[in-house]
C-alpha cells in the first residue's frame, strides 16, 4: 500500500542529490546540510554565554523531551533530559536541540527567561500519533509528529518550526493575540517571524542570507514545493499537484476572506511577514537585533490589543522601532508596512 | 445514500485537505462509510467547534444522509472518537494516498 512510507524518515534529502540533482532539490539539500551543521554545532560547542548575575529561574533551559511511540498518550517516555547526551533517535535529538536554539534567542537576545519568562520548563513529545502532520504547543509541552511519509517527513526536522511553536507560548503570555483573522494572522506571523529568527541566528546568517523560508525540509520528495511560507514572497513557497498552490497574500489588497483555519490564519500571515522581511532587509544585518527586537517589544507593548488588527500591530512596531532606535529606524518599518499595503505614517 | 465532506485545514502547515464520498456514485466505499457511520447520532455532533487553539487542525464535516444535512466543525483536540474511523479514511483519500485494503485506516504501528 502506498501510504506506508511513514516516520523515522532517514536523511531524505541527502538520498533525493543523490538520485536526482533538479534546482529546489539541491536548495534543499543545501538546507539540510546547513541544519545538520547547526545540530552538530550545538551538540558539541560550548553552553551559550555565561548567564548574568544573579542566576535565577530560567537562566538556563530546563528541556526533557519524551517519545509518544506513535501514541497520542502525553507525555509519553522520557528520553533525553537537560545536560544529558544526544540520544540514538534523531527526532528527540532534533527537538532538544531546536528547543535549546529557541530558548538561546530569547534569552541571549531579549532577556526573556523562557516562554512564561519565569523560568518555565520547556517539555516535548516526539513521535506522535500515527501519519500525523503536524506539530504544536498545547500551553505547556511541545508535540511533534512524524508525518505521513507521503507528503510530511517528521516535524522536528526544521529548527523554525520548534521556534514558531513555542513562540505560540511566549505570545499567549504577551499580547495573547486573539487566534481569528486579522488577530490570528499576527499571531501567526509573530511565530514565523521568530522561528525564521532562531534559524537565522543558530546558522549566523544575515538577512540578506537567509533563506526566510518557513519548514523548509518538511516535505516530501514527492510535493513540488521548498517550504510551507515564505516571507521573502509569500505565495511561490509550493505549487504541487495534490496540495495546490500557496495561498499566501503578500498584500492586504490580497486579503483573503476564509471560513477555514480561523479565517485563514495561516494565509494572511503572509501580509505581515513579508513586511518584516521588508523592514529586515532594510535595517540590514542580523535580523534578530534590530528587526526582531522591534517586534519582540511591539508584542511586549501594553497598549497591543488581544483584538490587534494589522494596523494596530503595525503602529506598534513604528513606536518601538521611535523607542528603541531613532527616527531612521522607524521609518524604515513604516515604509514595510506600507508596502504590504498597511500604511500607519501617518499616525505619527 | 449518503454523501460526506471533509475539510481539515489549519495544523502548523495552514493546508487545506479536502476528501468527499459519496455511497451512491461510489459504490465500493458504501460498506465502510455505513460502517464508520452506524451508531454516531450526527444530529448531536453538529455545531461551532471549541475556542481555537494555535496550530490545530480544524476539521469541517457535512454529512447528508436520510434527506437531512448535518454539519459539524471541530478542533482536532475535541474530535470526538466515534468519527476518527471516518475522518482518517478520509484524509487518506484527500492524501492521495490508495485506500487501505479494508477496515477503517488504523494502517500499521510506526517503527
Amino acid at each position: 500500500m502506498t501510504g506506508s512510507i511513514r516516520c523515522i524518515v532517514p536523511p531524505v534529502i541527502l538520498e533525493q542529490i543523490a538520485r536526482r540533482g533538479s534546482e529546489p532539490q539541491r536548495e534543499r539539500a543545501l538546507r539540510a546540510l546547513g541544519l545538520d551543521a547547526l545540530h552538530r554545532s550545538l551538540r558539541t560547542g560550548a553552553p551559550p554565554r555565561p548567564a548574568p548575575a544573579p542566576a535565577g529561574p530560567g537562566d538556563s533551559p530546563q528541556r526533557t523531551v519524551s517519545t509518544a511511540d506513535g501514541g497520542e498518550t502525553l507525555p509519553g517516555r522520557a528520553v533525553r533530559s537537560e545536560g544529558e547526551p544526544p540520544s540514538d533517535d534523531v527526532a528527540v535529538d532534533e527537538a532538544y536541540d531546536g528547543l535549546g536554539a529557541t530558548y538561546a534567542l530569547y534569552r541571549e537576545v531579549y532577556g526573556r527567561r523562557s516562554i512564561d519568562d519565569a523560568g518555565q520548563p520547556l517539555p516535548a513529545t516526539v513521535h506522535y500519533g500515527v501519519d500525523y502532520d503536524n506539530a504544536f504547543w498545547n500551553g505547556t509541552r511541545m508535540v511533534f509528529g512524524d508525518g505521513d511519509g507521503d507528503l510530511f517527513n517528521r516535524f522536528t526536522v526544521a529548527v523554525d518550526v520548534i521556534g514558531h511553536e513555542l513562540t505560540h507560548g511566549v505570545t499567549e503570555h504577551e499580547a495573547a493575540l486573539v487566534y481569528e483573522g486579522q488577530s490570528g494572522a499576527l499571531n501567526e506571523s509573530v511565530s514565523d517571524v521568530f522561528g525564521s529568527l532562531v534559524k537565522q541566528r543558530a546558522l549566523r546568517q544575515s538577512a540578506e542570507e537567509a533563506d526566510w523560508l518557513i519548514g523548509a525540509g518538511l516535505f516530501t520528495a514527492r510535493v513540488s514545493g521548498q517550504a510551507l511560507r515564505s516571507m521573502r514572497a509569500p505565495g511561490t513557497a509550493y505549487d504541487d499537484p495534490v496540495l495546490g498552490v500557496d495561498p499566501q497574500p503578500a498584500h492586504l489588497r490580497d486579503y483573503v476572506d476564509t471560513t477555514g483555519d480561523n479565517g485563514g490564519v495561516h494565509t494572511n500571515s503572509g501580509i505581515p511577514n513579508h513586511a518584516f522581511y521588508l523592514a529586515a532587509t532594510a535595517l540590514a544585518g542580523h535580523a534578530w537585533q534590530v528587526a526582531g527586537r522591534i517586534w519582540y517589544a511591539a508584542l511586549r507593548d501594553d497598549a497591543l490589543p488581544a483584538s490587534a488588527d494589522f494596523a494596530g500591530f503595525a503602529a506598534g512596531t513604528v513606536r518601538a522601532a521611535a523607542a528603541g532606535f531613532g527616527a531612521a529606524e522607524a521609518a524604515a518599518v513604516g515604509d514595510a508596512w506600507a508596502a504590504v499595503g498597511v500604511d500607519v505614517r501617518a499616525r505619527g | 445514500m449518503t454523501r460526506v465532506e471533509l475539510e481539515r485545514s489549519g495544523g502548523f502547515a495552514g493546508l487545506s485537505l479536502r476528501a468527499s464520498v459519496d455511497t451512491a456514485g461510489d459504490q465500493p466505499e458504501a460498506a465502510w462509510v455505513e460502517e464508520a457511520l452506524s451508531g454516531v447520532d450526527l444530529a448531536a455532533l453538529a455545531g461551532e467547534p471549541s475556542p481555537p487553539a494555535p496550530d490545530r487542525f480544524v476539521y469541517r464535516l457535512a454529512v447528508d444522509r436520510d434527506g437531512q444535512r448535518h454539519e459539524m466543525a471541530f478542533g482536532e483536540q475535541d474530535l470526538p472518537a466515534a468519527l476518527r474511523p471516518l475522518v482518517e479514511r478520509l484524509l487518506h483519500r484527500a492524501r492521495g494516498g490508495a485506500p487501505p485494503p479494508s477496515g477503517p485506516a488504523q494502517d500499521t504501528p510506526p517503527e
